[in-house]
């Protein structure tokens, strides 16, 4: 319908809009206040420059874990799930950290993204598979599935930085920092290399979109509908791993975002995935800016700043909690 | 003519389990068929081999003359058959119009959005089954028979020339068990659509289908005009339990009547003696 598709033109010209705001807010922003004058005076070689890339990269990391979040809730036919409660967070790092372990992430730039995408694809088979029960893919399996084999997983990432020896523990220094998720990037090539990525991915399951109209009906009747519904499944699941994880790659394991961004967006805009996926692709984008922006600010008197991931989780935890409770009075399958 | 719907020695099931076993069935266009017998014995296996969502381990599937997993693609199926299967749930909250719109994915182009004319089909579908007045009301909030309306109104915004339909009334009252069925009774012989449903209640099979097929353990134990296939001693063997097939005096057709065993059951009178003797 053209009135439709014209309520998406400006949903998401308004959204990009906000964006812009944000992020120019976000920019003036820090631990340290800088006055505008003297920042955009001292140039890109000073705090402007390393206070871009971190907007640039909660742009690009919270568009691409609220896509992730939409596309894993439509093909598991599942409302709560998302890459950080699925597991596929922790299935990322374990792969990135083998990554950095190995050496191999010297390489090439492509290395890390690359290990983290195996994980995060890995975990989620394997949770799929496991949360399977005659064919039908419960809400509960699905959710024990993911808390189980993420622990799995965030043990073994442990265990490989207690046991690896003090050379290559020092290239994960930051392991627990990392963990907690932040937006701190020293590598501007990673940088590029996940914004290239989250792009092609975001763009690529936007013009996908209508098929996850049908999948949200179930595989049967998807497939009633002219659906090849293996093919998209498997499409889906290798777009949502590797947008979770070339996130995880470039800063850590931020939680919740693709659990509140689309949840909200499907409240104001409808669950039409043809509009739901770009605008919240730009809605994510706004939340973790900021959210990082109140991460950044928040300790400012003591000099000191929050994990990223420590705000999502304290706002998406409660969250989860709501919806959960809210899903236990409708229907609890 | 090809025939609308061919199964040839069709063998299938789930894993190693054969639920359907050899079954041959041709449905020529513009029939109207009843599927039915007793629990497990196939039906919505068949139903679903015969969409081309099941393909069978051995046997063919002929949609209009071509095969159905080997000539077809699943775009193409669903172009000219569609499907209303049972209890189907959604977590989602899609309008009823959003949802019958749906049923135009097949004839979209591959990213292509919804036409006014898509949008007249849909609500032409909606108008059929009584649910023009849910278009804006949230799939989740219905009630059950309201949402089995709605997925028909879906299959029919497909403009299939086959429709399989899998016990489409069983959530319904009896007016729209009536009104739903007169509706498929108007487009089979008004439009020529093929139809071909699942029936729970023989009664309404009788009333309805030109053609009913029994099932038994995966294979089709009797096949035939309606009046001849529903006698006393094949549905007693079938479903294990004693009928008088009678005739609808309104029209003409059959009606089973259950003759429910009591042998060696109290009378509810002489139990209701028995107490009395008892407080005295």
């Amino acid at each position: 319908m053209s009135t439709k598709r014209r309520k998406r033109t400006h949903t998401i010209v308004a959204l990009g809009l906000v964006l812009v705001a944000v992020a120019a807010c976000a920019v003036f922003v820090g631990t340290v206040w800088v006055p505008p004058g003297e920042l955009l005076a001292r140039g890109l070689g000073g705090t402007l420059g390393i206070r871009l890339a971190r907007v640039a990269l909660g742009i690009v990391v919270g568009a691409a874990l609220s896509v992730a979040g939409v596309i894993f809730q439509a093909v598991l036919r599942n409302p709560l799930a998302e890459p950080y409660v699925l597991g596929v967070s922790s299935g990322a790092g374990l792969g990135a950290a083998v990554a950095i372990l190995t050496g191999w992430s010297v390489v090439s730039i492509w290395v890390l993204p690359a290990g983290a995408f195996a994980g995060a694809l890995l975990t989620m088979l394997l949770v799929e598979r496991l949360a399977r029960i005659g064919g039908r893919l419960p809400v509960h399996a699905l959710l024990l599935a993911g808390v189980v084999v993420g622990a799995i997983c965030g043990s073994l990432l442990m265990f490989l930085v207690s046991t690896a020896s003090m050379e290559s523990s020092r290239r994960l220094h930051d392991i627990v920092w990392w963990l907690l998720g932040n937006l701190q990037i020293s590598d501007l090539s990673l940088l590029a290399a996940t914004a290239g990525v989250v792009a092609a991915g975001v763009a690529l399951a936007s013009v996908l979109s209508r098929d996850l109209n049908l999948m949200v009906l179930g595989e049967e009747p998807a497939a009633h509908l002219g659906l090849g519904v293996e093919r998209t499944k498997i499409v889906f699941f290798v777009l949502g791993s590797m947008l979770a994880g070339v996130s995880v790659a470039a800063c850590g394991l931020i939680g919740f975002v693709g659990l509140i961004v689309p949840h909200t967006m499907r409240m104001i805009l409808g669950p039409d995935h043809r509009t739901l996926l770009p605008a919240s692709a730009l809605a994510g984008a706004v939340f973790l800016v900021a959210a990082d922006t109140v991460a950044r600010t928040v300790l400012a008197g003591s000099g000191t700043e929050l994990p990223v991931g420590v705000v999502t989780a304290l706002l998406g935890g409660p969250f989860f909690i709501a919806l959960l409770r809210k899903r236990r009075a409708v229907a609890w399958m | 003519m090809a025939n609308a719907l061919e199964l040839d020695a069709v063998t299938c099931g789930y894993d190693a389990r054969e639920v359907v076993r050899g079954v041959s069935l041709a449905i020529a266009e513009g029939d109207f068929v009843g599927l039915a017998g007793p629990n497990g014995s196939g039906k919505t296996t068949l139903l679903r081999a015969a969409s081309g969502v099941l393909a069978p381990s051995s046997g063919t599937v002929r949609l209009l003359g071509r095969d159905v997993y080997r000539d077809l693609t699943p775009r193409e199926v669903a172009r000219v058959l569609s499907v209303v299967s049972q209890d189907v749930a959604v977590d989602f909250s899609f309008t009823v119009e959003e949802l019958v719109l749906m049923g135009r994915t097949p004839h979209l182009s591959r990213f292509g959005w919804e036409s006014r004319h898509d949008l007249e089909i849909a609500q032409a579908a909606m108008a059929e089954a009584e649910i023009s007045d849910l278009a804006d009301r949230p799939i989740t909030d219905v009630s059950g028979g309201e949402r089995q309306r709605a997925f028909l109104a879906m299959a029919l915004a497909q403009e299939p020339r086959v429709l399989l339909l899998d016990e489409p009334t069983s959530h319904l009252d009896l007016h729209h068990q009536v009104a739903t069925l007169s509706r498929l009774e108007r487009l089979n012989r008004r439009d020529g659509l093929t139809v071909v449903t699942v029936m729970h209640d023989l009664n309404l099979a009788a009333e309805f289908c030109d053609r009913t097929v029994l099932m038994n353990a995966g294979r089709i134990v009797a096949d035939g005009p309606t009046r001849d296939v529903l006698t006393e001693e094949g549905l007693a063997a079938l479903f294990g339990t004693s009928v008088h097939v009678t005739e609808n005096p309104a029209t003409g057709r059959p009606h089973v009547m259950l003759v429910p065993k009591r042998d060696g059951l109290p009378k509810r009178g002489d139990l209701r003696q028995d107490d009395g003797g008892q407080n005295d």
